[in-house]
């Protein structure tokens, strides 16, 4: 690396450092609500932790983790020092500034919403500003890999753009546009109130700009884990990439398809049409294509691995792959978790199906497993990957590395499983306390003394990763040259198609009109719906 | 064949496959949508929460179960901080059941254990669906969505009875609810 | 660039075939939708909003005619304290010289204006059923009731020592009663959460307290809009009501007399 190693560590350390106090919160709210404890004396602090938890989860740790690969990729995959080093640092430090703000706020019990907002409670303005300014920074970051990319092509005129920085352009273009949602809800709905301007608010027009965020904001949090997937594992298990073409569609259909399918999260409200509520159902399915997609290919990819190893026939190869390897691990558990995790969500996506599920606990159980699981998991291996290029440090222990990850699976699935089965029965989510002597609950009780073993587990893991972090020795030896996959058919010229996004990008945004543009036109001029904010926080 | 080709070609098989995964999907949603009538609550229909208590469809009086003479079976509630009105909800057992709900402050929601109702309720808005309770029974009805700091205690009950005896006593026309006054 | 063509041509068919679908073929299928037509079925199902609620429901009763409105709480100017000072005076033989109670009568020193607007509003329409204030509140107007609102709500508030051992307070104030639908008092009377509209409790006697519970959970007091309170007094048991009244009255050291 040239000039970003600081850069890059500062961002991963904010990301863990908050990711290792949500998950301690998360893991007191299991217990505490599990029959291993008395009721909360006030149930305020149990959504008040739920508010941080969610906040830190959803927005802190995936925008740091993705900022920070972004600017490690811009110099590895582009091998040239980042452009707008000082721009950069300026991003982190609004990033930090913001999330400071808002934990001030949500530790103080002024914003108890949780990081889905809800409107009409409103919470203090610190909180929205906070989480604007978190925004903003990463909106920094969006220009700075696009600029990147545009000074390599520059220098590289017509060459292929490396597989690693294309996911990472895409990735950034994608939060640019679904960021967008949500900033126009704190700004133009909730801000105003918050701040005293006006006393009404429309909740239902908040929560259809917010569906536009919340669902692709999911396939940016996913976009480090899918560029690891590709450019990562192959190498490190020492196999080939199956096709460097499907890496690049697989990018691309992420780009139009993840935004204009949000109003699948309010198949049960009641401002949508039923019009509206299938095309968004159909156009869900289509975003499982690339998730699909990328399963045939990785897969093959470390079946090559397993082949140049020796194995034979149609399951041999499995024997013969490097499962000592981290890298190995993590990519199986991955996929293990993103198997359930992706049936229970094409459960959700399909309007019917969904009906019996929609809002319980199997929904928490499900998201927990897709990016706590799946994603979160190649959070740690593209840390580890990075740490000795960063820190130049020694080979990390790979016996204790695996540990962690075996911890952090066997942790998910025992959070996770109880939480969709009790999600089947009709258990709600998001409450402080349940009264399992009542006939009804009782039978539920023991699912939840799970779900708290597996939040144990999952906070040793975590600990057991920021320990390996942070006593590699620094300075120990000298990086060796950092190398992405090698794909099995050499890549000659790419077409210019799946180089560039100016088509992908277009459709992104023209399908998002399509889909979003007459729902949010017409709550917008609908006037009776303002109404009356709720503000939280009053003692 | 050139090793490229093959792998071009199982590539494209794979393709193949996953269209056909995702139209079957699809197909499904489409048929269920078509010939079990099961769509999601849909029909959008505003208004004023303010005045909720004062005159009109939600007006206390008007809550709770009835039984029109063309024996249609409608249950009107309102969700609040902290509680459901009515906080029982008396329905017949194998009878399309059509729900008319709103909130008059937050957003809120409900399931019902062990059924397909499940509805979010946003202020401003009325949502209305229709579903079946196949058998008679007692269920609960958390709210499923976050309120406030109270959340934890709105629970309601739906109790489920006999299309006779339901018929027996709302047939005259009245309002009813499982409400102990 | 044929294949750019073909993309673009892709997209544009899954999604006329995806709207056809969901505003014509599915609801095609449903009586709601197309009793009005082709037309009015497109429009139900891209969610233009209508009157969907076939035949009128029977004449409603009410609980209570005001609705809470964020300007109810604002602060009001000196003057309006002044005039409320005024109009106080025939308030203090039950309500004391400084709004604190000696007869049983609750407190008003202190308490929110929305509260108290709120339920000399009902007195004044009959909602709230209380021979002596309803004959004093008939003859209040708007704004009187306003500037009476402004004076209470510029009196030092009671307050009770600060709780130092949560065993003292009752589990009702805490957390509630879930399966029974009892949400903890503290989460709208203060304490956990303030609920615009849900009065200060703190000090208020005891016996009226015990009196006003029983009268929610009878129904005999019903202007709590939608039966608010009253689904949550139905369900206390008698012992529950005692506890949660005699918390709220309890005196204490912090209590401020001026």
């Amino acid at each position: 690396m040239f000039v970003a190693r600081r850069l890059v560590l500062a961002h991963f350390w904010l990301a863990f450092a908050g990711f290792a106090g949500a998950i301690v919160l998360g893991e007191w709210q299991m217990y505490v609500r599990s029959p291993l404890h008395a009721w909360l004396d006030n149930p305020e602090h149990y959504y008040r932790s739920v508010t941080v938890h969610g906040t830190v989860m959803a927005y802190v740790l995936p925008t740091l983790v993705a900022m920070g690969l972004g600017y490690a990729l811009s110099e590895l995959a582009l091998k040239r020092p980042l452009a707008g080093l000082r721009w950069a640092w300026a991003g982190f430090w609004l990033v930090l500034v913001g999330t400071l703000m808002a934990a001030a706020a949500m530790a103080s019990g002024h914003a108890s919403v949780l990081y889905t907002f809800y409107p009409p409670m409103i919470a203090s303005p610190f909180f929205y500003i906070g989480i604007v300014l978190v925004v903003v920074g990463s909106w920094i970051w969006v220009a700075l890999m696009s600029i990147n990319l545009r000074a390599w092509r520059k220098e590289n005129p017509g060459a292929a753009v490396p597989l690693a920085m294309f996911g990472n352009v895409a990735g950034a273009y994608l939060w640019a546009w679904t960021s967008v949602g949500a900033a126009i809800e704190i700004l133009v709905l909730i801000l105003p109130v918050a701040l005293g301007f006006k006393d009404t608010i429309d909740a239902g027009l908040a929560r259809v700009f917010f569906s536009w965020t919340l669902h692709a904001i999911v396939y940016f949090w996913l976009m480090p884990t899918y560029i690891a997937f590709y450019t990562l594992v192959p190498r490190a298990i020492g196999g080939r990439l199956y096709s460097d073409t499907m890496g690049r569609v697989a990018f691309v259909l992420f780009l139009v398809f993840s935004m204009p399918i949000g109003i699948h999260h309010l198949f049960a409200d009641p401002q949508i049409g039923a019009g509206f509520k299938f095309v968004h159902a159909a156009m869900t399915a289509m975003v499982s294509v690339p998730t699909l997609l990328t399963v045939f290919t990785i897969v093959a990819s470390v079946e090559i691995a397993g082949r140049m190893r020796g194995g034979k026939g149609a399951f041999g190869w499995i024997r013969t792959l490097p499962w000592e390897n981290p890298m190995m691990l993590a990519v199986a558990f991955s996929f293990v978790m993103l198997g359930f995790g992706g049936a229970g969500g094409l459960i959700n996506m399909s309007y019917q199906l969904n009906e019996s599920v929609h809002n319980t606990q199997w929904v928490t159980g499900h998201f927990h497993l897709i990016f706590g699981g799946a994603i979160v998991i190649m959070y740690f291996m593209i840390a580890y990957e990075l740490w000795p290029q960063l820190t130049a440090c020694a080979p990390l222990p790979a016996r204790l590395v695996r540990v962690q990850l075996w911890l952090w699976f066997v942790g998910m699935m025992v959070l996770t499983m109880p939480w969709h089965y009790v999600g089947i029965l009709g258990m709600p989510r998001r409450m402080a306390y349940y009264d399992f002597t009542a006939p009804a609950l009782q039978a539920q009780a023991w699912t939840v003394t799970v779900s708290a073993v597996g939040g144990a587990m999952l906070v040793v893991s975590a600990l057991v990763f920021l320990y390996v972090l942070a006593a590699a020795r620094r300075g120990a030896m000298s990086p060796e040259p950092f190398t992405f996959s090698l794909a099995a058919h050499p890549v000659g010229r790419v077409p210019p198609l799946l180089n560039g996004y100016a088509l992908w990008v277009s459709m992104m945004i023209a399908l998002t009109v399509v889909n979003y543009g007459f729902p949010i036109a017409q709550l917008a001029v609908l006037k009776e719906t303002s109404v009356p904010a709720i503000p939280m926080g009053l003692r | 064949m050139s090793a490229e080709a093959v792998a071009i070609a199982a590539e494209r098989r794979w393709s193949w496959a996953v269209a056909v995964v995702i139209a079957v999907l699809v197909a499904m949603m489409v048929f269920t949508g078509l010939h079990w009538a099961s769509m999601p609550p849909s029909r959008v229909e505003t208004i004023d929460p303010r005045t909720l208590h004062i005159s009109g469809e939600f007006a206390e009086g008007n809550l709770g179960t009835t039984l029109s003479p063309q024996g249609k079976v409608v249950v009107r509630l309102i969700a609040q901080q902290y509680s459901f009105e009515p906080q029982c909800l008396l329905v017949p057992a194998g009878v399309p059941v059509t729900f008319r709900a709103t909130s008059t402050d937050v957003i809120h929601g409900f399931v019902v254990f062990g059924t397909n109702a499940n509805t979010m309720l946003i202020p401003g808005y009325v949502a209305t669906f229709t579903t079946t309770f196949p058998v008679v029974g007692e269920h609960m009805m958390p709210c499923h969505e976050y309120c406030g700091t109270g959340h934890e205690g709105m629970w309601a009950r739906v109790q489920v009875v006999s299309a006779d005896e339901f018929r027996t006593r709302a047939g005259n026309g009245s309002r009813v609810s499982c409400v102990r006054r | 660039m044929s294949a750019a063509r073909w993309s673009i041509a892709a997209l544009v068919v899954l999604t006329v075939v995806s709207f056809a679908v969901g505003f014509a073929w599915l609801p095609s299928a449903h009586e709601d939708f197309t009793a009005k037509g082709l037309w009015d079925a497109i429009c139900r199902a891209a969610g233009v909003p209508q009157k969907w609620s076939g035949g009128a429901p029977a004449p409603a009763t009410h609980s209570t005619r005001v609705v809470l409105d964020a300007s109810m709480q604002r602060p009001q100017a000196q003057e309006a304290i002044g005039r409320g000072a005024t109009l106080a005076l025939n308030c203090t033989m039950c309500h004391g010289p400084r709004g604190l109670s000696q007869a049983n009568a609750p407190n008003l020193a202190g308490q929110y204006p929305e509260v108290i607007i709120k339920q000399l509003m009902d007195y004044r329409s009959g909602d709230r059923a209380n021979s002596i204030m309803q004959a004093l509140a008939v003859n209040l107007s708007d704004a009187n009731i306003r500037d009476l609102a402004a004076y209470f709500t510029y009196l030092p508030k009671p307050r009770n020592a600060p709780v130092t051992d949560m065993s003292i307070v009752p589990a009702l104030v805490r957390v509630g009663d879930p399966m029974r639908n009892v949400a903890p008092c503290a989460a709208c009377h203060g304490g956990i959460e303030r609920k615009p509209g849900a009065p200060w409790l703190e000090g208020m006697p005891k016996e009226y307290l015990v009196q006003q519970l029983a009268a929610f959970a009878a129904g005999q007091r019903h202007n709590d809009s939608h039966g608010q309170m009253r689904n949550m007094a139905r369900n206390l048991t008698p012992q529950q009501i005692d506890d949660v009244a005699g918390f709220y009255a309890r005196h204490g050291e912090g209590e401020e007399q001026k």
